[in-house]
């Protein structure tokens, strides 16, 4: 350890150190195996849009049931382990020091599968919140919350312990992903448990959809951006062999971004009954982050100047240069689709769907795989396999997501624009909403080819790096050596921001702030002010047997496919009846306004001549018309004559004037 | 790290497990584009919710809502049912139209009628015998109006159509007429009246 060697007052010894591979390694295998298991669910309901009885005959595998744990798996599964794979590969290299506490770092890795697998099996049996992103019910979440702050408290303690005076900006996007995470996860979650796997938040109608968007729009920007950006920001240097292209960019776009994104969720709520104040911070906000976003594209592909002969060959730096490049046209697209005029069309469509594929199958995905390129290879001490082989890796990918985006794109618009025609006469052109469902199944078709042939990109990865790992052998713990900081008097004085990138304490509450001015803001007010949720004297809260129907409306996930929120929009009040107001919502725990309509809305389908309809929907419920409805007698307790009565009874008779 | 010709005096001192940091400027048109995007927030939000001069978007509906009132005549320019004249048409054309209004989505009647009009929840519709009239009109009152305590919405799926459209459905139904198809309903005996007047009566009741 550091013996005083001093050598023009600079060098004081040095002090040796590991760095702990087998973390790595672990994360490593655990991103790919989920990343495939998710992708997989995720063909499993897309090939439900084309066959819609495809594997119906088990409740478990029904649509409703699956497509959040796609969601679950794609984000905390194969994200999740890929941000811890890329933290704990980078943050003891950039800290030049272990990682803190090799123990923390495995509870880490077996409490985070252990929640995974938590999901996998409570999700299909219909535990779920219906929040999205946000599904697992409370004792889950309580478990996550646990994790999260162990995964926090050593990556705190590995900055506290570093032996470089600085922190790198790699580590200022980490930062913030800890605590913002760990805000939006709390917060949202704030449930009344009714029995060990069934909550109802505390929250109701407009102030859970803001909340519940808040949190959901910021796990796209705090799980899905900032550690990607973070990860971006240690890779693409180290792979490229070249400098970061602007120091002072990395500062502005870094608080520039942390500060607005808090802002934008209201743009999940255009057109609803959320007041139109916040849905207005929502649209300005998300159209000023478009420079912060930018900020990071800019960084990461300027820094390649002069590398780019490399990219031709290198599968980690073309993986990382199209995960950017798809980075800086989501970025772009989302303030675009935060405009009203144009939320009007995409919002609720299969247009939204293309838009979250295009970050999460080659931004995250892009930036997951050039890691495990990157990383294997060096963990095992070898060589990659097969570099050809992650080309072609490289181009299924690609292609794969191109032909999953650009079907989305079509469909969704076509749909849209098929719900809100009117014919000549002034009628709804298609007032059968399953005609425009029908019009749009070959975009389906060619959506489940693209995602199939990313799917086989990721088979093609395992492959490659089983056979790297088995050429190598893994130095599980890498040796490296480095000097303790040296507290000297500086002649020249530092600069405000390089002064704070030294004290991780104030950098860390500095954020806490800044994050948390914009939810803030938006929140109290809604919850507050009277005038922002008018009330309605006809609404009462639900009876019991209607609390019962709606907890089966969310068990079998029917608010994946359909809203209970009419926009006002002629198009929508004349398909659904009245636009939906604030004062309706006021005893809904949780809101169930969903966010995209593969079937109908499904709140007056029911009003008005609705309750006498009871027999009718009975019918429907055991035995659909069409095809695309799954029948319900494949989902759980469809026997029971009760369960459909109960079903129909909390959506008709609430709304019901 | 490789530094490109010229950059060498941009080059920060500090250094990250070998990550070098360039002290370049931000690019100018990016700063102008953050800077136009505050400005086009700030106008934004002043136009709509500080001065309130743009609609709100219940003042875009009620927009919307008028244009349309005024282009089609109100919220119905269809002539009242009672004022349209029903007749039953033998028209090929009108009765094939009003199968396949029959066995669309949109209206669903089949669902509860039966595919060649037999009945299932829904009662026969090829017998002599019938529970809300067999006039033209009183059958075209009956689609128009459903029996939704019964089941049955306002044209059917509560989709609704036009008189003329309509008029094709009642002209399939009057076509249906003594066809006698399989797995016919039973008649409801203490409500059903044989047919006795207008185009469908039977001459042999």
């Amino acid at each position: 350890m550091g013996t005083d060697t001093s050598t023009a007052g600079q060098n004081v010894g040095t002090d040796t150190f590991y760095y702990d591979n087998e973390i790595v390694r672990k994360f490593g295998i655990a991103t790919i195996f989920w990343g495939i298991t998710g992708f997989l669910v995720g063909l499993t309901v897309a090939i439900k849009l084309i066959f819609p009885n495809f594997l119906g005959f088990i409740p478990e595998l029904s649509y409703g049931r699956l497509r959040p744990l796609h969601t679950n798996a794609v984000i905390f599964a194969f994200a999740g382990n890929a941000i811890f794979y890329g933290v704990y590969y980078s943050l003891p290299r950039l800290c030049k020091a272990s990682m803190w506490s090799n123990l923390l770092s495995k509870i880490n890795f077996w409490g985070w599968q252990a929640i995974i697998l938590s999901a996998v099996i409570s999700l299909p049996m219909g535990f779920n919140t219906s929040k999205e992103y946000a599904e697992l019910e409370w004792p889950i979440d309580i478990a996550i919350t646990i994790i999260w702050v162990i995964f926090g408290i050593n990556m705190l303690m590995t900055i506290w312990k570093r032996r470089e005076k600085h922190i790198y900006v790699a580590i200022w996007f980490y930062i913030a992903t800890f605590v913002t995470v760990a805000v939006l996860h709390v917060v949202n979650s704030i449930e009344i448990p009714a029995t060990i796997m069934k909550s109802y938040p505390i929250y109701a109608g407009v102030q859970d959809a803001l909340v519940q968007w808040w949190y959901g729009h910021n796990a796209v920007a705090f799980f899905l951006t900032t550690p990607f950006l973070g990860i971006m920001y240690y890779f693409i240097p180290k792979a490229a062999n070249r400098p970061i292209f602007s120091y002072r960019l990395s500062i502005v776009h870094f608080w520039s971004l942390i500060f607005i994104y808090i802002w934008a969720g209201p743009h999940h709520l255009l057109y609803t009954a959320l007041p139109g104040w916040a849905q207005a911070l929502g649209t300005v906000f998300s159209i000023m982050l478009i420079a912060p976003s930018w900020g990071g594209m800019l960084n990461g592909l300027l820094t390649l100047r002069g590398a780019w002969d490399r990219v031709r060959e290198d599968p980690v730096l073309k993986f990382l240069v199209v995960g950017i490049t798809a980075y800086g046209m989501a970025t772009f697209e989302g303030p675009m689709l935060s405009i009203g005029n144009v939320n009007a069309v995409a919002h609720y469509s299969d247009y939204i769907i293309g838009h979250v594929h295009l970050g999460a199958l080659l931004w995250n995905g892009g930036l997951s795989f050039a890691m495990l390129y990157y990383i294997t290879p060096r963990i095992y001490n070898t060589d990659l396999y097969s570099t050809k082989l992650a080309n072609v890796h490289f181009w299924f990918a690609t292609l794969g997501a191109v032909f999953y985006v650009i079907p989305m794109y079509w469909g969704g618009i076509t749909q849209s624009l098929m719900w809100k025609e009117f014919t000549t006469e002034g009628v709804l052109a298609y007032p059968n909403f399953l005609e425009t469902v029908q019009q749009i199944i070959p975009m389906y078709a060619l959506r489940a080819v693209g995602g199939t042939l990313f799917i086989i990109g990721a088979i093609f990865a395992v492959y490659n790096l089983y056979k790297t790992s088995k050429s190598g052998t893994l130095v599980s713990q890498e040796e490296d050596e480095a000097q303790p900081i040296v507290e000297h008097k500086s002649e020249n004085k530092e600069k405000w921001h390089r002064r704070l990138e030294s004290r991780p304490v104030q950098f860390t509450a500095l954020t806490l702030v800044v994050i948390l001015i914009g939810g803030i803001v938006e929140y109290v007010p809604t919850a507050l002010i009277d005038s922002n949720v008018p009330t309605i004297s006809s609404v009462k809260p639900y009876t019991p047997l209607e609390v019962e129907g709606r907890d089966i409306y969310i068990a079998e996930g029917c608010n994946n496919c359909h809203s209970q929120m009419i926009r006002p929009f002629r198009s929508e009040t004349e398909r659904y009846g009245e636009y939906s107001k604030a004062g309706e919502f006021v005893y809904d725990h949780p809101f169930l306004w969903g966010s995209k309509r593969t079937g109908p809305d499904r709140t007056c389908t029911v009003s008005a001549a609705s309750i006498p309809t009871r027999g009718i929907c009975v019918t429907w419920l055991t035995q659909p018309p069409h095809r695309q409805v799954p029948s319900c007698r494949l989902t759980r307790g469809c026997w029971n004559k009760k369960w459909i009565w109960n079903l129909w009874m909390s959506v008709s008779q609430h709304f019901a004037p | 790290m490789k530094i490109r010709q010229g950059e060498e005096d941009k080059l920060l001192d500090h250094e990250y497990d070998g990550i070098r940091e360039l002290d370049n400027h931000m690019p100018f048109w990016w700063l102008w584009l953050f800077f136009i995007s505050i400005v086009f927030a700030v106008m934004y939000l002043l136009y709509y919710q500080v001065l309130g001069w743009g609609p709100t978007q219940v003042e875009e509906y009620e927009q919307e809502v008028a244009a349309a009132e005024a282009k089609f005549g109100g919220e119905n320019n269809q002539e009242p049912a009672a004022n349209f004249t029903w007749t039953v048409s033998t028209d090929e054309e009108d009765i094939q139209a009003g199968k396949e209004l029959f066995m669309s989505s949109g209206q669903l009647c089949f669902t509860c009628h039966g595919n060649n009009g037999e009945g299932m929840v829904g009662p026969n519709l090829t017998d002599n015998l019938w529970l809300h009239g067999c006039k033209p009109e009183d059958i075209a009152t009956n689609i128009i109006n459903g029996f939704p305590d019964k089941g049955m919405l306002a044209y059917g799926s509560g989709t609704k159509i036009s008189n003329e459209k309509v008029q094709q459905l009642v002209s399939y139904i009057a076509s249906l007429q003594g066809t006698e198809p399989a797995n016919a309903k039973e008649p409801d005996m203490n409500r059903a009246e044989p047919c006795t007047e207008g185009p469908l009566a039977s001459s042999e009741s």
